[in-house]
This record gives structure tokens, C-alpha cells and sequence, in this order.
């Protein structure tokens, strides 16, 4: 089970991603540094559903997470 | 009365540089918090969690404190754990949630008393972004020294995996499930399982060894002892992503800690146990 955001349109997870990019790390990040974003964005799948996800309660920037599961393969 | 002064001078004693693991026995990629090989400067770039600030840190100053001076009261979180073998093969992670943490709450982490990186089992991994080739083909040989904090068989040290969907690739594991995966080779008609001989449900420090020869002839090792030995079936894929902390390109995260991951493209047979006795005098596993 994964307790994060999830997205139905790949475009709403980059945002998203964008938000939390600004919000933790800045616009526009300093040169000299190595970290671009705050968070991955991940496409999962689930009962045949596909979908786009980040991992992590981020309630200041995103809401409140919601938990939901994802086929693992391992 | 004369008094005779003998003045001698003084001599230089003739100065021997450290002689580093990888100074001996040359590799294809090596990741670790102690130097591996002489004229290696940074081993680890770190992002404290303060302000974000990135800065590059030598084996040395791992353990004398500017890494932790660095991160004041805060955690440290890796960027990129430098390849020492040359090659550049650097892992890196360019997204902070998913860095895997070096330094809590302003104290290097470690274990068993020596400096380690803590895996979340949630989401931190690095990557190389691209596949290691030198896993693509026999001969082979890796080393990895880590634990699994996690009861389950998810600990990944390292992967060279083909994308989600297909389980096809090398895998390194400190399983600790009735699975007893130490390492396994899934050429997609076979997986190549090389377990441990019995399960060990602790979260131990494991010295964890696999070589495979030029026939494919591959012997997996727990702490310089022999597990499994198996001739490969199939043939080695290539493509994916060579990650360390997870299973590259997957859902399956490492929980726990790893200290060192070591690759030769070669049949290190002949040169085992010198290396694992270099491993072992450092670390004190076994």
C-alpha cells in the first residue's frame, strides 16, 4: 500500500512535481546543485488501471495523501 | 676536556603510500565510503537538509567530522556515491525524497560502527541511469557488504534489471525469508537462483560474494563462505538500469543499510579471499 498522490493524467503528476520542486528546493535552483526535484513521479498499475504517483505525505503543498496500491513485481 | 659531537643527519624514512584495495585488483565500478584507490579524492556528494546545499566529501572526512560539521544538527542525504574505479560510472539521485540518507540528525550513520547508507525501503535508490554492461556478459564478479532491516526477501544491494514488467536482469540480496536469495541471475526462460544454505532472519552485516566464470559456472559466498554453486541456463540479458538500493527500473525497495559495492569484469576466483580478507579487516563482519 502506498500512501501518496495519485494521478490519472501524466501532465497533473508533473505538476505536481513542479509545486513541490519550488515549494522545497526553489525557482530556479542554484547552479551548483545536483538535486532537480523534490520527488519522483512513478506510472504504476493496479486492477488494470493505469496511473502516475508520488510517494509521500506533502499536505502543505499537495492535500492530504490518500493510500493506494500499485502491482510490484520482485 | 674535548668533547666530540657527532651530528647525524637526518634521513627521510622512505615514505610507502597506503596501498588501496583497487590499487591490487583493478574493477569495473566501486562504491564506498572509504578509499578504494589511491588518487581518489571524493567518495560521496551530500545534500543537507537545512538548505539544501550539496558538497563533495573525501574518505576522510566521512569519519573526522567535516561531513557531520557540514550537516550541523540536520540529516544528510547522498546526491551521488562516486564510482572509484575510474570509470565513471557515478551513482547518483537527483530527487532529495529518494536520496538515501548518510548523516541523521547531525550523526554518521553506520553499521556495525562503521559509516554506512540507510535505504528506506519506501522510494530512496541510485542509478546509473543506464544499464552496466560489464554485468551483460561472463566472466563477473561483485561484492557487497550490507544488511536488511526490512523481514523480507525486497533487499536489493544492487540491480542490473531490464524495465518494470520483466524481471529478467542480476540482482544482489541479503534476503532474510525462506526465499534465502543471495543472488539470482533471470535470463527470462530461467531464473538462476544462488541461495543461502540456511535463512538468517536477522539484520546482520553480511558480506555478500558472486562470481561467474567463463563457462558460467556461478558461485555465490556469505561472509567468505560458500552457499550455492549453479552453471547459468540462458543467456545474459542486456539493457536496463544498474541501481543500487532497489530493484532497478521496480517497485521492490532496499530497507536497510549497504557500505560498499564492488564490480570486476572478470573471474576474480584466484584473488577471493585477498579480497574479501581486505573487506573483512575494514568492516569486521565475520
Amino acid at each position: 500500500m502506498i500512501t501518496g498522490y495519485k494521478y490519472l493524467i501524466e501532465q497533473d503528476a508533473l505538476d505536481a512535481q513542479t509545486a513541490l520542486r519550488v515549494f522545497y528546493l526553489g525557482d530556479p535552483i542554484p547552479p551548483d546543485r545536483e538535486t532537480r526535484e523534490w520527488v519522483d513521479v512513478y506510472f504504476g498499475t493496479y486492477e488494470g488501471e493505469s496511473f502516475w504517483y508520488i510517494v509521500g505525505d506533502f499536505t502543505e503543498v499537495l492535500g492530504t495523501p490518500t493510500t493506494f496500491n500499485i502491482d510490484t513485481n520482485g | 676536556m674535548a668533547t666530540t659531537i657527532f651530528l647525524v643527519n637526518p634521513r627521510e624514512e622512505a615514505v610507502t603510500p597506503p596501498s588501496y584495495l583497487l590499487d591490487t585488483y583493478s574493477a569495473a565500478a566501486a562504491y564506498s565510503l572509504r578509499q578504494l584507490k589511491t588518487g581518489v579524492t571524493s567518495v560521496v556528494r551530500v545534500r543537507r537538509s537545512s538548505d539544501n546545499r550539496e558538497s563533495d566529501f573525501t574518505a576522510t572526512e566521512i569519519t573526522d567530522g567535516t561531513l557531520t560539521s557540514f550537516c550541523g544538527g540536520g540529516d544528510g542525504f547522498v546526491v551521488t556515491w562516486y564510482d572509484q574505479s575510474g570509470n565513471g560510472y557515478n551513482q547518483n539521485q537527483t530527487s532529495a525524497t529518494s536520496q538515501p540518507k548518510i548523516v541523521s540528525s547531525g550523526s554518521l550513520l553506520t553499521l556495525n560502527s562503521i559509516g554506512a547508507i540507510q535505504f528506506d525501503g519506501s522510494n530512496d535508490y541510485l542509478t546509473r541511469g543506464t544499464a552496466l554492461t560489464e554485468l551483460h556478459s561472463v566472466p563477473f564478479s561483485v561484492w557487497g557488504v550490507a544488511n536488511n532491516e526490512g523481514n523480507n526477501s525486497n533487499g536489493q544491494v544492487y540491480s542490473n534489471r531490464l524495465p518494470s514488467g520483466s524481471n529478467v536482469g542480476t540482482f544482489m540480496r541479503p534476503d532474510r525469508t525462506t526465499n534465502r536469495r543471495l543472488f539470482n541471475i533471470d535470463t527470462g526462460a530461467t531464473n538462476n537462483e544462488y541461495n543461502y544454505l540456511s535463512t538468517d532472519n536477522t539484520n546482520s552485516q553480511r558480506l555478500l560474494s558472486f562470481i561467474i566464470d567463463n563457462s558460467s559456472n556461478g558461485e555465490a559466498f556469505l561472509n567468505g563462505t560458500s552457499q550455492e554453486t549453479l552453471t547459468l541456463t540462458g543467456t545474459l540479458s542486456t539493457g536496463g538500469n544498474f541501481d543500487i538500493g532497489r530493484q532497478s527500473l521496480g517497485t521492490v525497495y532496499h530497507n536497510g543499510y549497504i557500505q560498499e559495492v564492488i564490480i570486476w569484469n572478470s573471474d576474480e576466483s584466484s584473488n577471493r579471499t585477498d579480497i574479501e580478507s581486505n573487506i573483512n579487516t575494514h568492516y569486521g563482519i565475520y
